[in-house]
């Protein structure tokens, strides 16, 4: 403000005293106080009394404005439950205090001041707890990184497994079927195939446990006969029942049926079932149906055994779970594998169980009926190469391709193979998947560029689902898996001779 | 008898008043009450050689993100002609500890070295405790405190006036 004349200066004095409280305090040299004025008789604040000594809560103030010409001014200070402004005029030797009741305008910022620090409080709050969220999400992922890593690592663990199982069991499944063609009265060709199934099984509930959740896994829907599986179910079992003391019925739909889905799973489906049944029956009856109706099978294994509280039904179900007498053989995967088997072929799977009566499961699975009738196949007409480092598969399917018509030429290496291949014109080459010295693939890519009028095949015992995705890159006519069912086999090689459009993977 | 001019300082929340409080009425309020301004309060050290009786200011606290720059102006006034200062950061809010650090340091940029001590206060809350005692000045001595529970508090105060009462 410009200089304005006394009268001014002294009316806007006089309204300010009006309206606000002032207390000015004049001190000596040691601080005792000379004078107190107010300028509303109404303030009163009991402690500062003419005479005495300046409280010692205003006395610290007075250091903190030593060696200040100016006026210092200390901003809401409480005092005697107000809160003042407190100017200090003067010096140590003769000072005056002013102090001026600032208390509304304090309470007024006091209360959006609160305001502003709880909600900032709160702000810190919410950046501490989304600061640590992050941490436990990081934390999180890595633990699911791992758990996926070792998951895997287990994965390809029991499909490796799975391969060195696979082509043993493989070559004696064939054996145990030449050799029931050349003996059809004896057991022991059947005793043999009972237990490569056994374990082919076992292998297979070991990979399919493995692949849970899998969906890339494929199914390999063939053709093959109702009639002819259930009788293989019933030469497999009949000698356990019959060891039991129980009476083991088996029967299909009247007629020879003919169906196409995937024969295997479906022999795992019945296996795993009928020898649960076998496991869990001491006495009396077990009874298989199957019957094909409308592009349907319908399956119903029922058995007189100890039963299943209906409290435990669907712990039957969970992985290596047992329920009831815990005297009994097996992983505990049978029941768990073939609910998941039947709902992978689009399938479902129910119980009803009475305990001390005996159990029932059925099952309907969508399998079509063949197309056509099955007829011999006709004879084939070439020669071929066969590479596979396991001698008894290179000899059984020798013997099998001879029996077709073919003239069979076999490697047991890729270093052979490759030899072979350049000193003779094979239009067709079949070779195992993993060699000893090399794969399946390296010898294709190998005679690709040199011979690409070779039409090869690949075959192998391995669970990795990715193997066939790879062999089409490579230009590969078709990828089948161990162990090899004949017609399939058939097919895809009379196809191969005839330079036909390629087949699926198995 | 001497008497000494206390700062309590740091950023807001972080339980200044709650501490003073604790130390001269050896009471606890659960709410929260922030601080505009100061009080001024008195309490004489007697359990030591040369008794003293501190002026505790308890100030308002600062804005740790300094997004309200007005406190800071008030605090350095008050602080002008402090004998001592504590300084007080919340062990749960990284964040307070560079803020009473920082008024340290300013302070002792304008004035002179005058004895201090840190609290790293609210130690009762173990769970949420996230204060790093390697990052402390050695010219400090470190007291984990608790208003609630009275942790270390006469034993903060005390060795202060006694660092005073010897200067």
């Amino acid at each position: 403000m410009k200089r304005v004349s006394q009268r001014a200066a002294h009316y806007i004095r006089d309204e300010l005293l009006k309206r606000e409280h002032f207390i000015v305090i004049a001190l000596d040299a040691r601080q005792n106080i000379l004078s107190v004025n107010r300028s509303t008789p109404d303030w009163k604040l009991p402690g500062l009394i003419r005479g005495s000594v300046l409280p010692d809560t205003l006395s610290s103030l007075l250091g903190a404005a030593v060696g200040s010409d100016d006026p210092v001014v200390f901003s809401y200070v409480e005092f005697e439950g107000y809160f003042v402004d407190i100017h200090v005029l003067g010096n140590e030797a003769s000072a005056d205090l002013v102090l001026h009741d600032v208390t509304e305008a304090h309470e007024q910022e006091q209360t959006l001041q609160q305001r502003a620090h709880e909600n900032s409080l709160l702000s810190e709050q919410r950046a501490a707890l989304n600061s640590e969220l992050a941490e436990l999400n990081q934390e999180l992922f890595l633990r699911r990184q791992q758990a996926e890593k070792a998951s895997t690592a287990k994965s390809r663990f029991i499909a490796s497994m799975s391969h060195e199982f696979r082509s043993p069991i493989a070559s004696i499944m064939g054996y145990a079927d030449l050799l029931r063609t050349e003996l059809p009265d004896s057991e022991n060709p059947l005793a043999l195939q009972r237990a490569s199934w056994h374990l082919l099984t076992l292998v297979e509930n070991l990979l399919e446990q493995a692949r849970e959740g899998d969906e890339s896994v494929k199914l390999n829907p063939t053709r093959f006969s109702l009639d002819r599986l259930v009788d293989d179910i019933d030469a497999l079992f009949r000698t356990q029942a019959t060891a039991k003391a129980l009476d083991l019925e088996t029967r299909s739909s009247p007629g020879k049926i003919e169906v196409e889905c995937d024969e295997l799973r479906l022999r795992q489906i019945l296996i795993n079932l009928v020898s649960n049944a076998l496991r869990y029956t001491q006495q009396g009856q077990i009874s298989v149906h199957v019957k094909h109706h409308e592009d349907k099978l319908y399956i119903r294994v029922r058995d007189s055994g100890q039963g299943i509280a209906a409290e435990d039904i669907e712990r039957i179900f969970e992985p290596f779970t047992r329920v009831g007498e815990s005297n009994t053989s097996g992983a505990g995967l049978g029941l768990t594998i073939t609910r998941q088997l039947i709902n992978r072929m689009g399938g479902k799977l129910k119980v009803e169980s009475k305990p001390g009566v005996g159990s029932e499961f059925r099952a309907d699975i969508p399998c079509p009926r063949a197309q056509d009738e099955h007829k011999e196949p006709p004879q084939l007409a070439g020669t071929l190469l066969w590479v596979d480092d396991d001698q008894d598969i290179l000899s059984l399917y020798q013997l099998m391709l001879e029996g077709w018509g073919l003239h069979v030429l076999t490697a047991s290496s890729v270093t052979q193979a490759k030899d072979m291949i350049n000193r003779h014109n094979f239009p067709v080459v079949v070779t195992d998947m993993h060699l000893t010295d090399g794969d399946g693939l390296e010898l294709f890519n190998y005679f690709k560029t040199t011979q690409p009028d070779i039409v090869g095949i690949i075959i192998s015992g391995s669970g990795f689902v990715d193997l066939p995705l790879e062999a089409a890159a490579s230009g590969i006519r078709a990828f089948l898996q161990k162990p090899l069912d004949a017609d399939v086999l058939y097919t895809e090689i009379a196809a191969a001779f005839a330079g036909g459009s390629p087949g699926q993977s198995v | 008898m001497r008497t000494a001019k206390v700062c309590m300082v740091g950023a807001f929340g972080v339980g200044k008043t709650s501490l003073v409080r604790r130390y001269i009425h050896q009471q606890f309020d659960e709410s929260y009450h922030t601080t505009l301004g100061v009080k001024i309060d008195t309490r004489v050290v007697d359990n030591i050689e040369k008794p003293i009786k501190l002026v505790l200011w308890d100030m308002e606290g600062a804005d740790p993100f300094e997004k309200d720059k007005r406190p800071l102006a008030r605090i350095r006034s008050y602080m002008k002609g402090a004998h001592g200062l504590i300084l007080v950061a919340d062990g749960t809010r990284p964040a307070t500890v560079k803020t009473a650090l920082g008024l340290y340091h300013d302070f002792c940029r304008e004035f002179q070295y005058v004895p201090a001590i840190m609290l790293a206060n609210k130690a009762d809350l173990t769970a949420e405790w996230r204060f790093d005692d390697s990052v402390m000045p050695d010219a400090l001595t470190l007291y984990h405190t608790s208003a609630l529970n009275g942790q270390n508090i006469d034993a903060a105060f005390t060795a202060l006036g006694k660092a005073l009462s010897e200067l």
